[in-house]
């Protein structure tokens, strides 16, 4: 059974539950009403022409406006075909909801807690979403959703000129090409550019005055004891280089 | 009336509970011994609530599982992961596809080149880019190698789990010198990032084919000398046969993938049935057990190390000379769509749903990792076995944490 015959065999068995079937890449993706989603496992798991007895992979893509798809991957170690089910979550962003696998697949149980903890999609019938199975306890928000920022661009934004893929940025294809800027864009940036060089003036200023006041003072303190070598502030002009560490939160 | 009293002076548990289901708190709170009375009369066995981890030695990383015991029988093992979460399919979504080839490559950091080759393929296939012969050559050895080098890892824990300290010595002995192999190409020793888009980062180095034909003969040497030490061994035996056993059906409804589904006797390996890179040209042996235990996991771990040499060895015969990568656009822009490429890895199926919206970073990257869906049937293994056997078990299902937290 081709791809496409299989797709068939599935739109007879389920006719109208059945959304939308599409072929790429020579994958099936078969996409199905909500509420048949388990319906729609149960038949590839048990009937013998289809006989999709390995369990892959459960998940959520964030489709933005539309809300959540749930996704799962199903394998036939017999027939050697793949079919991936798929189903938009009821309920938009606020609160998606889908009925469970768990009662099909065993393995649908950890991927499913994964997923509404990821994405906050809440599996009906699931025997135990909580606790988190990822993130702490107390975690708060859902972390792949598109509006959950990573935790280094939500405190600082991106150091570059341009975020990335924005034409003219450092690193995008586009750099060769000119690029159409208003007039008041190039003045605000301009005048950006020059701000940051004062900055950066007043701050060298600021540290060599520093500088200059430390070594005074030794040279006045030249009698007592030596300092401390723990009280020495000494921040360094790279102090505030942004560790890359935090994005892995 | 039995008091169990923590050292800070606060009452954990008193005999006469209502026995029953108790929740995996938050780290911290349950992290104690708990001893549960599980009816009035006083007569009957104490219920044990039992904290393994996420410290143990037995776990290869901070895996956490909490155990009800019945005597020394387990009646409900729940294993409770996350403490390694560095949220990869988040960050792989900020980054482009060079990135993500040395970002996936940490996940499960036992098996770096085969992570990379996922990814890397998933993107080939969807800007259907031609491979050169000689990158898929050499992608089909690497892969082999870091196989054997997880494996060697995996011989050796196992037997130290059981008390056998020697097997480990041996294994890291050889995991040098196949390290220092793949250092002479990759320049890395764990995290390899020798995958491009389109090939490999840069040819083999001059004497690369021959040192490899010569260190295949010294594994299948030494692979023998493992056999020598614990096949035969009394104890080695007495501890894992029969320990474990996992009927295939159950495997493959979680999931389960690698040696531990292969031990149920289940051939399912994805190298021969939907072969990748050249492994269709090679005769890929894949060797299974019958009862799936863990004498079987172990044994089907050994047979894997002689087979990724039988492996190697007929690469070496057929690799072409030629360029090892072709020229990419100055960024590499996947088209929209979506597409799931799934690779054995030497600890299962590994797989990833790249879905694309035509940028140069992934809309959405779902990792498939085999120790996530192995370590979710540990529950079924250990219900209803002995505590003793409980390392024996964890030891067998080979997984590594980072692959099930990501």
């Amino acid at each position: 059974m081709s791809p496409e015959e299989l797709a068939d065999y599935l739109r007879e068995r389920l006719a109208d539950r059945v959304v939308d079937t599409s072929v790429t890449y020579g994958q099936l993706t078969v996409t199905v009403a909500p509420e048949s989603f388990p319906d729609a496992a149960r038949l590839c798991k048990d009937d013998p022409a289809l006989a999709f007895d390995f369990f892959e992979f459960l998940s959520g893509v964030d489709r933005e406006e539309q809300g959540f798809e749930v996704v799962t991957h199903l394998y036939a170690t017999s027939h050697r075909r793949h079919i991936t089910l798929k189903t938009l979550a009821p309920g938009g962003r606020d609160n998606p909801k889908v009925p469970t696998l768990t009662g099909v697949y065993r393995g649908a149980n950890w991927h499913e807690r994964e997923t509404y903890d990821m994405f906050g999609v809440e599996f009906e019938g699931h025997p135990q979403l909580t606790p988190r199975i990822l993130t702490t306890e107390d975690f708060e928000g859902w972390p792949l959703r598109k509006d959950f920022l990573l935790s280094t661009r939500e405190a600082k934004p991106w150091p570059g000129l341009k975020e990335p893929g924005e034409p003219g940025g450092g690193d995008s294809d586009e750099a060769g090409e000119p690029v159409a800027v208003s007039a008041e864009d190039a003045e605000a940036k301009a005048q950006a550019a020059r701000d940051k060089a004062e900055r950066a003036k007043a701050k060298a200023a600021e540290m060599r005055a520093q500088k200059a006041a430390e070594r005074g003072a030794e040279l006045r303190d030249a009698d007592e004891p030596a300092r401390d070598v723990d009280e020495v502030p000494a921040p360094g002009p790279d102090a505030d280089v942004p560790d890359d560490e935090g994005e892995q939160q | 009336m039995t008091e169990i009293v923590t050292p800070g002076g606060a009452p954990v548990g008193l005999a006469g509970d209502v026995a029953g289901a108790v929740l995996p708190g938050p780290p911290g709170e349950s992290m104690l011994v708990e001893i549960r009375s599980s009816d009035a009369s006083g007569l009957s066995t104490q219920d044990m609530n039992l904290n393994i981890g996420p410290q143990h030695p037995a776990t290869h990383g901070v895996l956490r599982v909490v155990i009800d015991l019945d005597g020394e029988r387990i009646t409900r093992a729940t294993p409770v992961i996350g403490y390694m979460h560095r949220g990869f399919e988040k960050l792989a979504e900020a980054r482009d596809y060079r990135q993500i080839i040395a970002l996936v490559n940490r996940h499960d950091w036992l098996s770096a080149f085969n992570n990379e080759l996922g990814v890397a393929i998933a993107v080939e296939r969807m800007m259907e880019l031609e491979v050169p012969a000689r990158a898929d050559w050499i992608r089909v050895i690497m892969a082999e190698w870091n196989r054997i080098l997880n494996h060697l890892m995996f011989v050796g824990s196992f037997g130290l789990e059981l008390g056998a300290i020697t097997p480990v010595f041996f294994a890291f002995r050889e995991r040098e010198d196949i390290q220092n192999l793949m250092e002479s190409a990759t320049g890395g020793r764990l995290h390899f990032t020798y995958n491009r888009v389109g090939g490999v980062k840069e040819d083999l180095p001059r004497g690369f084919l021959q040192a490899s034909r010569a260190m295949v003969a010294n594994v299948r040497v030494r692979s023998q000398e493992y056999r020598d030490l614990l096949e035969g061994n009394e104890i080695f035996i007495a501890r894992t046969r029969g320990v474990g056993a996992l009927e295939p059906s159950v495997a493959l409804d979680f999931g389960v993938s690698g040696p531990t589904l292969h031990a149920t006797g289940v051939a399912e390996d994805c190298r021969v049935t939907e072969p990748y890179s050249k492994y269709g040209e090679v005769e890929v042996k894949v060797p299974v057990g019958a009862n799936g235990d863990s004498f079987d996991r172990f044994m089907v771990l050994l047979d894997r190390i002689d087979a990724s040499c039988d492996i190697i060895d007929q690469a070496l015969d057929m690799i072409p000379a030629g360029p090892v990568n072709v020229k990419l656009p100055k960024v590499v822009k996947a088209p929209e769509g979506e597409i799931y490429v799934r690779t054995e890895n030497p600890l299962g199926q590994c797989g990833y749903y790249l879905v694309s919206d035509g940028k140069k970073n992934p809309w959405r990257l779902k990792m498939r990792t085999p120790s996530f869906s192995n370590v979710q049937m540990l529950p079924h293994l250990l219900q209803g076995a002995l505590l003793p056997d409980m390392i024996a078990i964890l030891g067998s299902v080979f997984f590594v944490v980072g692959d099930v937290d990501r």
